[in-house]
């Protein structure tokens, strides 16, 4: 049994001694999408910040492949195989698509094979190669959600963290958007996928946590997309 | 390709123009163009530097002051260093270079100042960064002021010999080509990435710090660089000659024509220059047409009063922080 490619043990995520995250066992493993859902507040985006680099675990640990990050900064952590695509985008509005894209290689471990990852992120999302030469920041939400993702995939990443990459997107984007995330899991990234969308991740997901004041309530599968019941006493809890 | 022909042809023609209509002058006139070249050298090094990072640098002064002394020293006569500044180390006070070789150890220095200021000083940004870099002016200014082991502390060294205009175009031309270089390579575009979002670039897997001190150190050289040049335009070293007027002169010119181009670092020193020598005439009479005289203290006020008019109504600058294009994007 091989270690997963993302193993969170008791993670507690305090802000000024005030607990956030209160103690978090879960795994991602090789090519698999785990949600995670709950309300605002519940310490989703600070576990992703947590493993990340961007807030120091106050308890518990954070392991990529066996290895503890504790301690390590966003850049080291970005370096080893980790890339987040954080809520509202962080698209660097005023440089051009290109740029944006090229700004995803300094993650790399190696330049093996990156002419190769750019056509697959271009096949995957045309609109980096569309509108190359255009200012990020003309880019449509959608597409500027698009170009965030493309721009942390270049990196050719093990694991891939979203924070609700559905914000602020048509219904229909959305379907697509995760209609590739499909596409990314099959190259053997694993995904840890944070979100607002309850009903929809959980159909999507291999599994999804639902998170509710900083603990794991409840884990639901795609079978449980429909049950509506568990959720909402878990939201409430 | 295009691209790179409009961004770095326009301002190094800019510069070229100046140079060439600098010779239609009176000679006190051409003073003014020649000072005008090396302003643009100056502010393009701290353009690298604010321009590319977004943070503050109060200290930039500091490096350039390392080439005036250190270009200005090393060009002098032996001779008449050991009657004027018998205090000198012995090495500066025997040793006569040429011009040419001290505004590239005028450079080098910059770099290594640069780089040793840097090393602490880059985790800081914001207020912090501007005060702290400013505390390195003060330094650097007192340091030079008051050592008689390396320069004419509270004297005046004249006698340094003078460059041509051509020298200081073409070293200004320089500058301006490695700002464009750095910018267009990888790591300027990291550290543009930092100043756009930080938080993104570090997950992306971006040093903030180590970009930072890349940009600060190339930045440092530039103005050593343009500190060698300085000197020998003026012909001269005078306490005091780099310390706050060159500061905030030279960080003015660089909001005025836009921080965030290299475009509006040098059409902003031109601009400030040609507007403070046509005044500065004016102040002693010039004819436009008609007999135009006015008031002394007229220059600095004026100047003042368009700063802060174009800084409410463009606050990035009269180039809107954008390079040169025939093309808007």
């Amino acid at each position: 049994m091989s270690e997963p490619a993302l193993a969170l043990e008791n993670l507690e995520v305090h802000y000024a001694g005030v607990p956030a995250v209160r103690g978090i066992d879960l795994e991602v493993g090789e090519g698999e999408i785990v949600g995670l859902v709950g309300p605002n507040g519940a310490g989703k985006s600070s576990t992703l910040h947590a493993v990340m680099g961007v807030v120091p675990p106050a308890v518990g640990d954070i392991r990529v492949r066996g290895r503890s990050l504790r301690g390590f900064s966003p850049e080291r952590v970005a370096r080893l195989g980790v890339a987040l695509v954080p809520e509202g985008r962080h698209i660097y509005s005023s440089l051009t698509v290109a740029e944006n894209l090229r700004l995803g290689f300094a993650a790399r471990r190696s330049n093996d094979g990156l002419a190769a990852d750019v056509a697959w992120v271009e096949s995957l999302f045309p609109v980096v190669r569309d509108f190359a030469r255009r200012n990020a920041g003309a880019l449509s939400g959608g597409q500027q959600q698009q170009l965030a993702i493309a721009r942390a995939l270049v990196a050719r990443p093990d694991v891939l963290l979203l924070d609700e990459p559905s914000l602020g997107l048509a219904p229909t984007v959305v379907e697509t958007l995760f209609a590739t995330l499909a596409g990314i899991r099959e190259r053997g990234v694993s995904i840890l996928l944070v979100e607002q969308r309850a009903q929809m991740t959980i159909a999507f997901a291999d599994r999804t946590h639902v998170i509710a004041n900083g603990r794991l309530r409840l884990t639901l599968g795609p079978g449980d997309a429909g049950d509506t019941d568990k959720l909402t006493a878990a939201y409430l809890s | 390709m295009r691209r790179v022909v409009s961004e770095l042809g326009a301002p190094v023609i800019l510069v070229v123009a100046t140079a060439l209509i600098t010779g239609a002058f009176s000679q006190a006139h051409q003073l003014e163009f020649e000072n005008a070249l090396v302003m643009t050298a100056i502010v393009v090094a701290l353009y690298v530097f604010i321009g590319n990072s977004g943070v503050i640098s109060f200290g930039h002064v500091s490096f350039v002051a390392v080439g005036i002394y250190l270009g200005g020293i090393l060009t002098v006569d032996p001779q008449t260093k050991t009657f004027t500044m018998p205090g000198l180390f012995p090495y500066l006070r025997h040793t006569d270079i040429g011009i040419v070789p001290s505004l590239a150890l005028a450079a080098a220095a910059g770099g290594v100042y640069g780089l040793a200021v840097g090393l602490p000083l880059m985790r800081l940004s914001g207020l912090p960064a501007g005060i702290a870099t400013f505390a390195v002016l003060g330094i650097t200014a007192n340091v030079l002021y008051y050592w008689q082991k390396i320069g004419p502390t509270a004297q005046t060294l004249s006698d340094i010999p003078e460059a041509g205009r051509w020298t200081l175009a073409v070293a200004t031309i320089i500058t301006i080509a490695a700002a464009y270089g750095y910018q267009r390579s990888r790591f300027g575009r990291m550290l543009r990435a930092t100043r756009e979002d930080p938080a993104a670039a570090r997950a992306a897997g971006i040093s903030v710090y180590r970009q930072r001190l890349i940009a600060f150190t190339l930045s440092g050289a530039l103005a050593g660089l343009a500190g060698g040049l300085y000197v020998h335009q003026l012909g001269l070293i005078a306490p005091d000659l780099t310390y706050l007027d060159l500061t905030f002169v030279t960080l003015a010119m660089l909001v005025f024509g836009g921080v965030a181009s290299l475009w509006g670092a040098v059409l902003g020193a031109l601009a400030i220059s040609a507007l403070n020598s046509f005044l500065g005439d004016a102040e002693n009479t010039v004819h436009v047409g008609f007999r135009l005289t006015l008031p002394t203290g007229t220059r600095l006020v004026t100047i003042g009063a368009v700063m802060a008019l174009v800084i409410i109504l463009r606050p990035s600058g009269l180039t809107g922080g954008r390079e040169f294009g025939w093309r808007r994007r």
